[in-house]
């Protein structure tokens, strides 16, 4: 066992105190009367009561527990299982809700609290790794001394990322056999955590989207909290337009809060009006106007997809002949392949894949869709090849005219429906599904990567515990930390204390 | 003290019953006299003071009726003043009180033309002051009051060799804390005197705050008791310092005594306004 907050141990002294005043309290007091046969009556009848000195010491022995339980409450020990180790393995959380305030200071300033004080604790030969976990683990220090490890505490900054425990995978499990981990998350499925902090009182934006053809705001509001809280949300744009609205959030719940808007920004700040915990995820600024909009590059002449391009309101796009770089998207109506490192579609997939002509018209269908009402047929469509990785999104008589799948890195779709031989350019669907093509293509945002703003994440914890598996199951690090019950078992030492004394002194 | 006079100004001793002996003063006694006070018509005697025939009946009747008018004696006024270290007890001082009391009842009677004399009862009874009785007595009466100081027990039975007590009004100043009480009430009692006990107990005495392991020394005799305050010695305390208020009152009402309880706290004022104020 050894104590995170060793210096409460001082407080032992108060043992020496209460014996001190049981002792005073023996001492006789002169007291002069004016009648002593009255007491002495008195005595003579109180001698069938007599108080059993047993009380006496019941009494001195349930302060002395008290005071003994407080000093442990207050020293914050750790009990481990096993032999001590000589490695040690400390992961700081880091994310982005270790910013949270309780106390007056960060969780992450209290966790490192913590891992100072756990780090003095451990012997002197022992050699400490310290792995900082968000989004990523990061190994700040491999087997260093306890000096190291503290300097190396000091210096971790906070993150803007969630916490990621799919992460810990990532570890070496030799680092993970003996380990501790601090967070304030309630993380229940793995061993030798820390927690600190308070339970979060915080409302936060998780996120924010922009629906370019309602010109609606869509607000995502998340309660951290168990407790109902109002949410006053205020969203402004570039020119200083104000937009509030209000909105009670369940505990634990998140909800979506819709602002409608006069007409299209550049870009708005949705700030939360509320004294939480978190400040950090009060605030979300999203780019709207045309320069956050990703760009689109059209290479070839299609009408069509043109036309189908022109009303979707979430791009900028252009028309060219030949490849130019800085796009986000690139739209190639032409039997070459480029060299390109961003999502592609290829409208002309026959010519670069194998495929074969089947003759007449035949039946469309798009994935999805198929409960549509206008029957969608293709005359002399090229069905094409299967390929690895990717699937079907539009087929006819079971065979794909579309697919879509990754290769390398980048997220490409091969057509081979000629636009100009199909009905389904003349219907509703047509945008649609240019729409959701693009939309998937882009990594499903048609605005670009806002990282630099710091907007809050959309979540604080992401993944499931890895269940590690420590290779000497004979020892973890930390079994329990009892301060709540040394704490509870001195509150009920102090009724019973009580009661005593009531029942045995005036 | 001038303020407690101030208040005290209007009261009056006056007696419960009419006054057997004394010379002439201000209060009805059981003789008829000379005062202004009519009282009778009796028919003429020979050798009665002509001066006393009422000529205006004679008018009207013709006989000869002579008037009568009520005698006005003095009152002897004794104050017994327990001087035991008893008395010397309480944050508010029970011997200050019954000082207080009995300078207040002093004035009183010296104001009333009556007669005043104080008795020290301690180990033997002394008499301090003997029969004043002018109003400019009064000061020098105060400087020796405040002069007096407690020593030794209470001997109650030291007081039936004083010769003082005969048909008048006595104030009685004691706790009652010591033996043979009965004896001087009965003594008193037989002496046609009619008595007014205050009974004089400090705070600390009728409801004690005690915490602590105790060695009790009596302020009188010295005797030591040690003792374990506990919640239930507190409760039977309470118990016996009641019945004994009560028994006291008993044994007083018995005799035909005025009990009056005079807890240290009390205003001397409201004390004095319960002894005389309804006589």
């Amino acid at each position: 066992m050894s104590f995170l907050n060793p210096l409460g141990l001082w407080m032992l002294l108060g043992i020496i105190m209460v014996i001190i005043i049981y002792l005073k309290k023996q001492q006789e007091i002169e007291l002069k009367v004016t009648s002593i046969k009255l007491w002495q009556e008195v005595l003579a009848d109180a001698e069938k009561i007599k108080i059993s000195k047993v009380e006496e010491y019941l009494l001195l022995l349930l302060q002395i527990a008290i005071v003994i339980f407080m000093v442990m409450a207050l020293a914050k020990p750790m009990i481990y299982g096993g032999a001590p180790r000589e490695n040690v393995t400390i992961i700081l959380d880091n994310s982005f809700s270790m910013q949270a305030v309780s106390s007056g200071k960060s969780h992450l300033e209290l966790a490192k609290d913590k891992g100072r004080s756990y780090i003095s604790g451990l012997g002197e030969k022992v050699v400490v790794t310290l792995i900082t976990a968000n989004d990523e683990m990061n190994l700040l220090l491999e087997g260093g001394s306890k000096r190291e490890a503290i300097q190396s505490l000091e210096a971790v900054k906070p993150s803007n990322k969630p916490l990621n425990l799919k992460a810990m995978e990532g570890i070496n499990p030799e680092f993970l056999s003996c380990k501790i981990f601090i967070t304030n998350k309630k993380i229940t499925d793995m061993e030798g955590i820390i927690t600190v902090g308070e339970d979060l009182y915080n409302l936060g934006i998780t996120d924010v989207k922009y629906d370019y053809y309602e010109h609606v705001v869509i607000c995502s509001i998340r309660n951290y909290s168990t407790t109902s809280i109002e949410a006053k949300v205020s969203l402004r744009d570039e020119s200083g337009r104000e937009y509030l609205q209000r909105k009670i959030i369940k505990g634990n719940q998140e909800e979506d809060l819709l602002i409608a808007l006069e007409a299209e920004p550049e870009v708005i700040k949705v700030s939360l009006d509320i004294e939480d915990m978190l400040q950090q995820d009060n605030q979300y600024v999203l780019g709207i106007g045309k320069d956050y909009k990703k760009e689109v590059l059209l290479i070839g002449d299609n009408y069509y997809m043109e036309k189908a391009l022109e009303s979707i309101r979430g791009i900028n796009w252009k028309k060219s002949e030949e490849i130019e770089a800085g796009y986000d998207l690139y739209i190639i109506d032409k039997k070459h392949v480029y060299e390109i490192e961003k999502p592609t579609w290829y409208l002309k997939g026959e010519e670069i894949l194998e495929a074969e002509e089947r003759e007449g018209t035949k039946e469309l269908r798009i994935r999805g869709y198929e409960s549509a009402e206008e029957t969608l047929y293709i005359e002399n469509p090229f069905v094409l090849e299967e390929k690895k990785g990717f699937h079907p999104v539009i087929e006819s008589e079971g065979k794909a005219l579309a697919i879509i799948g990754v290769e390398g890195n980048r997220r490409i779709v091969y057509s081979s429906i000629d636009l100009s031989k199909t009905n389904l350019t003349m219907t509703p669907l047509f945008p649609i599904y240019v729409e959701e093509m693009l939309y998937h293509l882009l990594d499903e945002s048609f605005l670009k990567n806002m990282e630099p703003i710091n907007n809050p994440p959309k979540k604080f914890i992401v993944g499931e515990a890895v269940s590690i598996v420590s290779t000497e199951k004979s020892w973890i690090p930390v079994v329990i930390q009892p301060e709540n019950i040394f704490i509870y078992l001195a509150m009920l030492l102090l009724f019973i204390e009580w009661k005593v004394y009531k029942n045995a002194r005036y | 003290m001038e303020e407690f006079l101030r208040e005290i100004e209007g009261l009056k001793i006056t007696p419960k019953r009419k006054i057997l002996q004394g010379t002439k003063g201000n209060t009805a006694s059981f003789g008829l006299g000379s005062s202004t006070d009519f009282f009778e018509h009796r028919p003429y005697a020979p050798q009665d003071d002509l001066r006393k025939l009422d000529w205006k009946l004679y008018c009207r009747t013709k006989e000869l009726y002579v008037r009568q008018f009520t005698e006005e004696s003095q009152i002897h006024i004794k104050i017994i003043l327990d001087a035991s270290l008893s008395m010397d007890y309480g944050e508010h001082n029970k011997f200050q009180l019954a000082k207080q009391l009995s300078m207040g009842l002093g004035y009183l009677t010296l104001k009333g033309l009556n007669l005043l004399t104080v008795v020290k009862l301690n180990d033997q009874s002394e008499i301090v002051e003997y029969k004043l009785n002018n109003i400019d007595q009064f000061y020098d009466f105060k400087v020796k009051m405040e002069r007096l100081h407690c020593e030794g027990k209470t001997n109650y039975e030291g007081l039936i060799q004083q010769e003082v007590f005969y048909s008048g009004i006595t104030f009685l100043f004691t706790d009652f804390l010591s033996q043979g009480y009965e004896k001087m009430l009965d003594f008193l009692a037989s002496r046609n005197e009619e008595i007014i006990a205050f009974h004089i107990l400090s705070e600390e005495e009728r409801s004690p705050k005690l915490k602590e392991n105790l060695k009790l020394i009596d302020t009188e005799t010295g005797e030591e008791q040690r003792i374990a305050v506990t919640k239930d010695i507190h409760s039977i305390y309470k118990e016996k310092i009641s019945a004994f208020l009560d028994e006291t009152k008993e044994k007083c009402n018995r005799r035909g005594i005025k009990y009056i309880f005079s807890e240290t706290t009390r205003s001397p004022a409201e004390i004095l306004f319960e002894a005389i104020g309804g006589i």
